[in-house]
């Protein structure tokens, strides 16, 4: 019994999911948050008549990049297996299917063979659902 | 600065702040503080600027400058049909003016609690059609009224006003005005300088539908030439700019043009590429199918929207995916630039003369525009992947992707060069005949008479020279109108069609400042960002079940053996009593 308490605390302490949990939770938050203020042009997004729409862009790029940045340095992150995901759980929509998301150019327009094989496996868009 | 005063109006009293600004004061000005001059105007908390941009030539043009109404009509300036062909036409044109006001200009100013910013003289149309729709309703409401107007004026326009009709609303101001009372004995010197009699000075009265007023001197005392001061307009524009332009950055903006710019085209060109919508009105009649069922005699005899034959109309709108062609665009066009000269034949024959731009540009502009995809962007809804491919592939094909819409370089060029060189001329040739007729009714007895031969003179040799060289010396506007009619910030609509207006006005008022589109690089940003949103999920719910899991696991280990050790040593107190 002692030997599997410690155990599981060594894990704990080792893995810190708690913590891992939070931030990570913390991010998509607000990372929704700005996506958010983003589309309705609110707060630091407000753009005046006399600005560049290009504005609203680069703040939105600059601070989901901070964000992402944060969330690896605070989290704990790069000890992990957090770099091994290869592709998009894409639940909005914002990749066609089968697409890999992560940095991957979209194709836009799969082969038949490559659709089916996509429908097969586990990690498609609509088995994560 | 910013005084309260109380004028009376038709027996009753009337609020209304005035700011007098000296040429020294409107210069010290820079962003900041204007922006401390706005708050202490205390104009309310507006949703969105209306500006209406001094539109002259009109019948209040006339009214107004008295001091001119002894000169020639229409010879040296406008008649009292403004610049409509006959008194029948001019007041269609000020009735739809003022069904605009009541229908368009008014809910919207209602709906967004508008500042309404308005040449304070009384000469501009807009402004007096605005007196008349609003000062019922501002009556109405008293201090509960929604929306505030700001009029802007300088002193050359009111002076003689002020001074010589105590019972104008200039002359009131002056009274009550401890500011512009304590500048009156400079203006006086200034004045009698001058050496101009009060009645050949501007009779310009302030606009009374204004709660809010700014004066300028613009006098210029520190001039070493002339003690006395010289009149001098860079301060009261520097102060405008700067003033303006802090309204248009805090709050959504849209100016309005009607009959002749006072400010200029280049002044309109500059706000578009400042990116404040320009909604020109076009007062004319255009929009009849029968030309039997026109109004305005100008349409009947000019034939201002002709019917065409099923076969010439077929040609006309042919169209592919995007609208119409380029050939039906470019005949589109062709019948507006040739509706504009039939038009300006009618002034000539009856010797009249229209120096009023805005009608014309906003034939032109929508001429341009019609058939082009404008406002087909976003329609409907589309996941994020399709409107980046989309993008993608319109970027491909070298299209604009329904960002910006897009008219042919040609046609803005042809439009352009119609508006530098052939208007010009068409309105010269106004010009001149009505100078020839005016001479052929008058001799030599007439004081006029030898000026009139001067001008009829110059008139000639320009035409030649357009003829000649084809050079109407106002090349130097050929960027400025190539970016008013080019600019996807420039509207325009006919006074008579009160709906179309309606519909553009609120399409043009931004009040909720979102874009019509994302770019593509915003929806590639979106798409990583939302890629990692659902990947954090993920994980952080890995590290929730983990976290829970393990915290159950050492909670249960540690209950069990605190009641296992427990056990333990009451089993051995038993055993071993």
């Amino acid at each position: 019994m002692s030997l599997l308490c410690s155990g599981v605390a060594a894990y704990v302490s080792f893995m810190n999911p708690a913590q891992r949990w939070q931030q990570l939770r913390g991010a998509a938050l607000a990372i929704e948050c700005e996506i958010w203020m983003f589309r309705t042009r609110s707060g630091d997004y407000r753009v005046s008549q006399n600005e560049l729409e290009s504005k609203s862009d680069n703040l939105l790029h600059r601070n989901v990049a901070s964000i992402k940045a944060s969330v690896l340095e605070g989290a704990d992150i790069k000890s992990s297996s957090f770099f091994g995901s290869r592709k998009s759980l894409n639940r909005h929509g914002q990749h066609p299917r089968g697409a890999y998301g992560f940095g991957y150019a979209d194709k836009l327009f799969l082969d038949d063979e490559e659709v089916q094989k996509d429908q097969k496996s586990p990690t498609t868009s609509a088995s994560m659902e | 600065m910013v005084e309260d005063l109380t004028v009376a109006e038709n027996g009753k009293t009337v609020e209304k702040k005035f700011l007098y600004l000296t040429d020294k004061q409107a210069a010290m000005f820079d962003e900041e503080s204007v922006w401390k001059c706005v708050q202490a105007l205390d104009l309310g908390e507006p949703k969105c600027v209306i500006r209406l941009a001094q539109s002259v030539r009109g019948k209040q043009s006339y009214t107004s400058h008295k001091e001119r109404t002894k000169l020639p009509q229409g010879v040296w300036f406008t008649s009292i049909h403004g610049c409509e062909l006959d008194g029948y036409d001019q007041y269609i044109g000020e009735t739809q003016l003022n069904m605009f006001m009541e229908n368009c200009l008014l809910p919207l100013a209602m709906r967004t609690s508008a500042l309404i910013v308005i040449a304070g003289g009384n000469d501009c149309s807009l402004a007096a059609a605005l007196e008349r729709v609003v000062k019922p309703e501002q009556a109405r409401l008293g201090k509960n009224c929604p929306f505030t107007v700001l009029g802007l004026s300088h002193i050359h326009e009111v002076y003689a006003k002020a001074v010589t009709e105590s019972n104008s609303l200039a002359g009131e101001l002056l009274r009550c005005s401890s500011m512009w009372g304590k500048r009156r004995a400079a203006l006086v010197r200034f004045m009698e300088a001058r050496n101009k009699p009060l009645d050949q000075c501007q009779q310009l009265d302030l606009s009374r539908s204004a709660s809010h007023l700014i004066i300028f001197e613009s006098i210029d005392f520190s001039y070493v030439g002339a003690p006395a001061g010289r009149s001098s307009y860079g301060a009261q524009m520097n102060f405008m700019s700067l003033f303006l332009g802090q309204l248009n950055q805090k709050f959504p903006s849209i100016l309005i043009q009607a009959y002749h710019a006072d400010m200029g085209i280049n002044q309109l060109a500059e706000h578009v590429r400042k990116k404040v919508p320009v909604f020109l009105l076009d007062t004319r009649e255009r929009l009849y199918v029968d030309k039997k069922k026109s109004v305005t005699h100008l349409a009947r005899l000019a034939d201002s929207f002709p019917t065409f034959t099923a076969e010439e109309a077929a040609e006309m709108t042919l169209t592919d995916n995007d609208g119409l062609t380029l050939d039906s665009r470019k005949k589109l066009l062709e019948v507006a630039m040739n509706v504009i000269r039939r038009e300006s034949q009618v002034y000539v024959d009856h010797a009249r003369n229209c120096e009023s731009v805005t009608q014309d540009l906003a034939l032109l502009h929508r001429s341009l525009h019609l058939g082009s995809n404008r406002g087909n962007a976003n329609e409907g809804i589309e996941e994020l992947h399709e409107r980046i491919a989309n993008l993608q592939s319109a970027s491909r094909l070298n299209k604009d992707g329904g960002e910006e819409h897009s008219i042919s370089q040609d046609l803005l060029i042809m439009a352009t060069n119609f508006m530098v060189k052939d208007w010009p001329k068409l309105y010269k040739v106004q010009k001149l005949r009505t100078i020839e007729s005016w001479l052929e009714k008058h001799d030599e007895s007439h004081e006029l008479y030898g000026e009139a031969i001067i001008q009829q003179t110059n008139l000639s040799s320009q035409i030649a020279s357009i003829d000649e060289h084809g050079s109407s010396g106002l090349e130097h506007l050929w960027l400025d109108y190539y970016h008013l009619l080019g600019s996807p910030l420039t509207f325009s609509g006919p006074v008579m069609d009160i709906d179309y207006c309606k519909g553009v006005l609120n399409s043009v008022v931004r009040v909720d400042r979102l874009p019509k589109s994302n770019s593509l690089q915003a929806l590639h940003t979106l798409q990583d960002a939302w890629d990692n949103i659902e990947f954090y999920h993920t994980v952080a719910d890995g590290y929730k079940r983990i976290t829970k899991v393990s915290y159950f696991i050492l909670l249960t280990t540690g209950v069990i053996t605190t009641i296992v050790a427990q056990m333990s040593n009451e089993m051995k107190s038993a055993t071993y009593p």
